[in-house]
């Protein structure tokens, strides 16, 4: 078995044991939120692999999120094909916006995105007959395998993590082999990445793709999980959220995300509990102070993520053998 | 006498008011070392980017191998084989030195994003393959020894020098070089040139930007002249050396109208 | 409904004025750097509350104004000092997120400071509207309009009469050059962003008196200064402060004739239009960078 297998499965197994060491709802719960978070920060982190970033991922989660609990609830249909569904439908929508955005340069193509998540956020709360607005929309039906509901924490826990497993091995291959190679020559230079055949605007284009339906997916999830959604988890603090996240665990780095999201849901929860005992007038997301600094002195300090700046730290001797290149070796 | 492999005719590219390049035409005959020199700023480069995809021509053509290649994107124009460096040095920063050569390998290989995504053996293998291949470039200029350096890390001749093993590995037919001994040492630029011959005698087609005059005199089978676009003079290095139009373009004296 | 018109557009030109000031800094700050300041509006909304501190503690407004420029000044430099100097010649990524991170930062800081309630500003010079043209203009938005007006003419005058003004745009043209001819590109990028917070401060203490002043505001001006920069191709100052003039008149006809609710992604829509017209192919995005 290959050292990147054997991490895997090490990881594999330390989550499938998690929940019988915390096994409060209110853990599992949370542990749920990082494994979707995980899903949608792997997508941007796909996207970071070519260079790009994303401020609109909350865009996509809503779609998925708001594409399956509609067919669902009003036309029945078993969530399990609506989740699949609202995931290919999103990618659809994400290779629209595709078409005009990813030929434009790097800061303009995030404003693009932001632009746009802007928009569908503001659709969710203008389109009340459809999406129920601001108040959301409520009896999302849960899902059910073998007549056994999925919807309990903990069996939904197992779900979500084997599905950013998967997520997470489908990530760290396409980052490797041809296509990862491919995909860090964009990262370093367009011009010099089309000069040797990558066909950029096509490779750009998958990884939009495939990040918007990694979101997508988690957003279906997401609904059929908490049964009731509304237009807010999806704005553009959401977006930045999942930014920060990807940041954090390192923007090429799709071990990364998983680090990242772990981290900053559970900091995020660790702050809404303590900033109030010091602030006690303070309502809102003043949580974005806190991690606008953390975003500026991660990318100033840490620009590969706070793991890999660690591990750079360390390594103050030129390394013996083969380094292993970004993502994943080729 | 053989069909050429890469035929120019007439290529013109105006931005605005100005003509980059002006109705240039030449053909390079397979095999064979063309290199074209000129003042700073007489389109040279543009010439690379018009013939290779990154700049649409105004008007003109570009036929590769009897087929016309006028507008193709850089990609697929890299794709068929003709494959190009740049004056300004693009290495991709972020990778190492094998890392950075094995993209080159990517218009010959073929693991595309469901293979990869699913693993498969192919795509394993292939990655084998494309490895040996790189490191061969490596040590055939020199550099096996720093293949796992971090690209950035290199001096700049060394960054050179793996900007053509890069180009190398791509297989391609014909290599368009622009001004690959700047910034080289005279015995560094000689490695280079031994290796251009060398790579000419195994079948590769070379179209080279140089300034440097020794290694024009010493390498090009033709010259190509250019001045403020326009071809001024093309011929065997010696005959254009004494070519009086391009000694006035070099020094700047004012040429009789005709 | 037409009726509505002079008013719509009397209250555009208005917003647009501000809208102009903001897509000025971005322009200045873009020409100068290559990088693309998302905190912009955030100097707005410091300018802004800092001033409403200062007039709470009982200063005259015209100095509270000027304290609050210079400070809102002080932070510009500081950004660019600690956020966007150390990531010199990062990957474009790098710093699109820093300035992100400067703009989310900002705004926490400010929510912290001063809370979530609207602040106030007295108008510059009481007394009532004027009518005009069929609409009604506050006395302020004269203001607004005035200073906005005076201040682009004083930036042109500079830029383009003065020889400092000639240099920051050589410096901008190529940074390179510059350091040959003994002027520091870093301390022109400085430079860029104290004046562009100066801007940045002046619009949003000019505004305040009309629209009062949030801990938030800056994202909504940052962004729709954004598009006005955008429009006139973000290198082009005198187009950018046109583009300022449209967003603005645009922003209020939507309010006026649509649901206001989607007069926010009217705004968006006009900056996904208006970059997909743009001809920015990837030669040349990619050659934008600080040198």
């Amino acid at each position: 078995m290959t050292r990147r297998g054997a991490g895997l499965a090490l990881l594999a197994c330390g989550i499938a044991g998690l929940p019988f060491l915390a096994s409060s709802a209110y853990l599992l719960t949370v542990f749920n939120i990082i494994g979707l978070s995980t899903i949608v920060t792997l997508g941007l982190i796909l996207l970071g692999s070519s260079g790009q970033v994303s401020l609109g991922q909350a865009a996509f989660y809503g779609l998925g999120a708001y594409g399956s609990a509609l067919l669902s609830r009003d036309l029945g249909w078993s969530p399990w094909a609506t989740i699949a569904i609202a995931t290919a439908a999103t990618a659809g929508v994400a290779y629209l916006v595709g078409v005009p955005t990813l030929r434009l340069a790097e800061h303009f193509f995030v404003l693009a995105t932001l632009g746009f998540g802007i928009i569908v956020n503001v659709l969710m709360v203008q389109l009340v007959d459809v999406t129920g607005g601001a108040s959301g929309l409520r009896d999302i039906p849960g899902l059910r395998i073998a007549g056994v509901s999925l919807a309990a924490d903990r069996a939904f826990y197992y779900l979500v993590w084997g599905l950013a497993l998967a997520a997470l091995l489908l990530a760290q291959n396409i980052t490797s082999h041809r296509t990862g190679r491919a995909l860090r020559a964009i990262l370093g230079s367009e011009v010099g990445a089309a000069a040797l055949g990558v066909e950029v605007s096509r490779y750009k284009m998958q990884v939009f793709v495939a990040s918007a339906a990694y979101a997508a997916l988690a957003g279906g999830l997401y609904a059929h999980y908490i049964r009731f959604i509304s237009p807010s988890p999806f704005s553009l603090y959401a977006s930045l959220f999942f930014l920060i996240m990807a940041v954090v665990g390192g923007l090429t780095n799709i071990w990364g995300g998983l680090f990242g999201a772990a981290l900053i849901t559970i900091l995020d929860q660790v702050i809404r509990a303590q900033v109030p005992r010091v602030f006690p007038r303070v309502g809102g997301e003043y949580q974005t102070a806190i991690y606008g600094i953390l975003l500026v002195l991660i990318m100033i300090f840490f620009p590969s993520g706070i793991v890999r700046g660690a591990l750079d730290l360390g390594r103050l001797l030129r390394p013996v053998g083969p380094e292993p290149a970004k993502g994943g070796s080729a | 006498m053989t069909a050429p492999l890469l035929e120019v005719v007439d290529l013109t590219k105006r931005f605005g008011g100005v003509s980059a390049v002006d109705g240039v035409s030449f053909a390079a005959a397979p095999q064979e070392i063309t290199t074209v020199i000129g003042p700073n700023g007489a389109g040279k480069t543009t010439l690379f980017n018009l013939i290779t995809g990154f700049v649409p021509p105004t008007s003109g053509d570009v036929i590769y191998r009897g087929q016309r290649i006028t507008g193709m994107p850089a990609p697929q124009v890299a794709g068929a084989g003709i494959i190009r460096t740049f004056q300004n040095l693009i290495i991709f920063n972020e990778t190492t030195v094998v890392e950075n050569v094995m993209v080159g390998c990517h218009r010959w290989t073929r693991t595309g994003f469901i293979q990869a995504a699913l693993a498969l053996p192919a795509a394993v293998r292939e990655d084998r393959t494309v490895r040996e291949t790189a490191m061969a470039a490596l040590a055939l200029v020199g550099l096996e020894g720093r293949a796992h350096d971090r690209a950035r890390d290199l001096p700049f001749g060394q960054q050179r020098l793996l900007e053509v093993a890069r180009a190398l590995v791509a297989r391609p037919s014909l290599l368009l070089l622009d001004e690959p001994t700047a910034g080289l040492s005279a015995q560094e630029a000689q490695h280079l040139v031994a290796l251009i011959r060398r790579l000419r005698a195994e079948g590769v087609t070379f179209v080279v930007i140089e300034h440097n005059m020794d290694v024009v005199m010493d390498a090009a089978d033709r010259v190509i002249v250019l001045e403020y676009g326009e071809k001024i003079a093309e011929g065997p290095p010696q005959a254009v050396q004494r070519d009086p139009r391009v000694i006035a373009a070099y020094l700047g004296e004012e040429v009789p109208g005709p | 409904m037409l009726a509505l018109l002079p008013q719509l557009l009397l209250t555009g030109i208005t917003i647009g004025s501000i809208y102009a000031l903001i897509a000025l800094g971005f322009v200045l700050i873009y020409g100068v750097t290559g990088i693309l300041n998302f905190a912009q509006g955030e100097f707005s909304m410091l300018g802004a509350l800092v001033c409403a501190t200062l007039l709470a503690w009982h200063l005259p407004l015209a100095t509270a104004a000027l304290i609050s420029v210079a400070a809102t000044c002080v932070l510009g430099a500081l950004t660019e000092r600690l956020a966007v100097e150390p990531a010199f010649g990062a990957h474009p990524l790098t710093l699109i997120i820093i300035t992100f991170g400067v703009s989310m930062a900002l705004r926490g800081l400010a929510l912290m400071l001063w809370g979530a309630d609207p602040y106030a500003l007295p108008e510059f010079t009481p007394g009532p509207p004027l009518v005009l043209l069929g609409g009604v203009l506050v006395r302020q938005a004269v203001w607004a309009i005035g200073l906005s007006v005076a201040v682009v003419g004083a930036l042109f005058t500079f830029f383009v009469r003065t020889v400092p003004g000639a240099a920051v745009r050589a410096c901008a043209d190529n940074a390179f050059a510059c350091r040959l001819v003994g002027i520091s590109p870093r301390r022109v990028s400085l430079a860029a962003f104290t004046l562009s917070a100066a801007l940045g401060a002046v619009a949003g203490i000019v505004i305040t008196p009309i629209t009062g002043a949030t801990y938030d505001m800056g994202l909504g001006l940052g962004l729709k200064g954004f598009v006005a920069a955008v429009i006139g191709g973000l290198g082009n100052a005198p187009a950018a402060v046109v583009g300022g003039y449209l967003v603005g008149i645009i922003e209020s006809l939507a309010t006026g004739y649509l649901v206001p609710g989607y007069a926010g992604a009217i705004t968006f829509l006009v900056l996904l239009a208006v970059l997909f017209l743009q001809r920015e192919g990837v030669l040349h995005g990619a050659q934008r960078r600080r040198a």
